[in-house]
């Protein structure tokens, strides 16, 4: 992996920033996870330019480059110069955008989100799964009230079932939680508020996951066999999506719209593609490493959905139809990388000028480029076969 | 932000069989020796979290810089980064000046640092978290400080204006190097035998 202490804030820059007037309740309850995990957003915040402020001062935070007190004065500064009021009951409290306690919540749950992300993604590798294939969750940070884990824990054990898990019972209110690393209690609704296989599992909980070795999950009777978890892939490098059902028809295109293109609702669900410069850049790099990878990049624009089906003669193709890159047409020459983000804009062309088919290929040109891309056999997908920018 | 790098070297037979398991297992056993490390470095700092964390401020410095560790490996070895401002500056020590640039607060550039005194009901916090504050300043000392209204209504003196702040060096905010060092032969040995009876 790439520079790993840049990948807390890459993490956070690749997300969406998403103005919404949606409590944190009707986020959680309306806004499908899929949408919901690449969004940058806070509740009952409509000031767009102050989300997108706060979120690359953030992510300076996340590369060493800022401190939180720094970047709370500029974000109540800047909603005082939108001339953002509280109302008289709320002020100085958690629904009052400019608040010591919201502003503060914002910065640490984005900073710990982001930062354990950044963990999480380091340990998905062969040798680390097998040193310490298992994690326990545990109080790195005090709390006046803490929540009762002891209870959350066991209960969820207890809704896995025997067999359905490898997690330790819980004794005491310390724990022990103690599970392999990819056990579905991680991710579990009364353990994990947010189902990010990641920390925080909850607002402001002061826990934290750390490794445990495999000898000593032999010994708490967690790791059994001599099978370990295989390191998972980012679940930001592929297309996600989560059932549409339910989810009000204006808050669903309202969320979809300012995705611009990385988001479609197609077939009852709602899709989300990774950025694309972001996966531009990680195809180009595990080319240039003589590593395997295929990335989406977006979905394919509907003027090109349709011109693809027509033009290679096939039925039709869904909305969630993606636009892929794969590290083998970067390595070959036929796909110019070298300018990621052209490459990026020109794979997923909003209107190309000239389209035809080819070979069983899809010809997008425009003054700038040619762009080819072939229907895959494994998955409604366009790969891209080729990419040339026209020399000036 | 800190990078620590880590290479081992031990001697005699167990040298030997070192020597052999980084020949086999060269990228794995890099891997491991970074994650062990990274590991030590987040426990380090959540124990200094614990001990010098000041109740009421709402973040804790060491217990962000232990979620900000990371690893990468390197041929024959690891490096552990803890990208968290003010990390470096504890551990090497130095001097901090006024960056010159334009405050967000008064829209001038900055010449002097404002450093909240202890128990004023300022710490943790900048200029930007209060309104209409005032300098009073002293022409004779030269000394000046910046006050306002306090979190519970009251007026008075919140932070002490400076030209510079100095801070010792502090080894202490990472682990020893025996302890890295002994972390790192832990986690390999773990690799050798997981290598062989997992």
């Amino acid at each position: 992996m790439a520079d790993p202490a840049a990948t807390a804030a890459r993490y956070l820059a690749g997300k969406q920033a998403v103005v919404t007037a949606l409590s944190s309740d009707e986020i959680a309850e309306f806004v499908p996870q899929a949408l919901r995990d690449a969004s940058f957003f806070s509740a009952r915040t409509v000031y767009a330019e102050h989300l997108s402020e706060t979120q690359a001062d953030i992510a300076r935070l996340l590369a060493g480059g800022k401190g939180p007190a720094e970047i709370r004065a500029a974000m109540k500064i800047r909603l005082a110069a939108l001339g953002y009021r509280p109302d008289a009951a709320d002020e100085g409290g958690l629904k009052d955008l400019s608040s010591d306690i919201r502003t503060n919540l914002v910065i640490a749950m984005q900073e710990a989100e982001a930062r354990g992300y950044a963990v999480w993604r380091s340990q998905q590798t062969d040798a680390k799964m097998t040193v310490w294939p298992a994690q326990e969750l545990f109080r790195a940070e005090s709390r006046k009230v803490p929540r009762d884990w002891r209870a959350r824990w066991n209960e969820a054990r207890a809704d896995l079932g025997e067999g359905g898990t490898s997690a330790t019972y819980a004794g005491g209110p310390s724990g022990p939680f103690c599970a392999l690393k990819h056990d579905a209690i991680w991710t579990h609704p009364r353990v994990n508020r947010f189902g990010h296989p990641w920390t925080p599992f909850d607002f402001q909980s002061g826990m934290r996951l750390r490794n445990v070795k495999a000898s000593d999950a032999r010994a708490m009777r967690v790791l059994t066999g001599r099978g370990r978890p295989a390191p998972r892939r980012d679940p930001f490098d592929t297309v996600r999506s989560s059932s549409a059902a339910g989810v009000p028809p204006d808050v669903l295109a309202a969320w979809v719209e300012a995705f611009k293109g990385r988001a479609v609702v197609s077939q009852g669900r709602v899709w989300v593609a990774p950025d694309a410069l972001r996966a531009v850049r990680a195809v180009a790099a595990a080319a240039a490493a003589g590593a395997e990878a295929v990335s989406p990049l977006g979905f394919a624009p509907g003027s090109v959905l349709a011109q693809a089906a027509a033009l290679l003669g096939l039925k039709d193709l869904p909305a969630h139809t993606a636009v892929r890159l794969s590290a083998v047409a970067v390595r070959s020459g036929a796909v110019d990388a070298a300018d990621p983000a052209a490459l990026a804009a020109a794979a997923l062309p909003a209107v190309p000028s000239a389209a035809s088919a080819e070979g069983g290929e899809l010809v997008l040109r425009t003054r700038a480029s040619e762009l080819r891309l072939r229907p895959a056999a494994d998955a409604p997908a366009l790969d891209v076969a080729a990419y040339r920018r026209e020399q000036p | 932000m800190i990078d620590i790098s880590v290479n081992l070297e031990e001697r005699g037979l167990r040298g030997f069989v070192r020597s052999l398991q980084w020949t086999l297992q060269g990228p794995a056993a890099s891997e491991v020796v970074g994650e062990a490390c990274a590991d030590l470095t987040r426990g380090h700092l959540r124990g200094l979290a614990s001990r010098r964390h000041r109740p009421g401020l709402p973040h804790s410095f060491y217990g962000r810089a232990a979620d900000a560790v990371v690893s990468e490996p390197v041929k024959g070895g690891a490096v552990i980064t803890v990208p968290h401002e003010g990390l470096a500056l504890r551990y090497y020590g130095g001097t901090v000046r006024p960056s010159g640039r334009v405050s967000l607060v008064t829209g001038r550039p900055i010449t002097r640092l404002a450093v909240p005194i202890t128990g004023k009901g300022a710490d943790g916090k900048t200029p930007g978290d209060f309104k209409d504050l005032f300098v009073i300043a002293s022409r004779r000392s030269g000394k000046a400080v910046l006050a306002g209204r306090k979190p519970g209504g009251k007026v008075g003196i919140l932070f002490a204006l400076v030209k510079s702040t100095r801070h010792t060096a502090d080894k202490g905010v990472m682990p020893a190097d025996t302890d890295y060092e002994r972390a790192a032969s832990d986690a390999l040995d773990e690799l050798l035998t997981e290598t062989f009876n997992g």
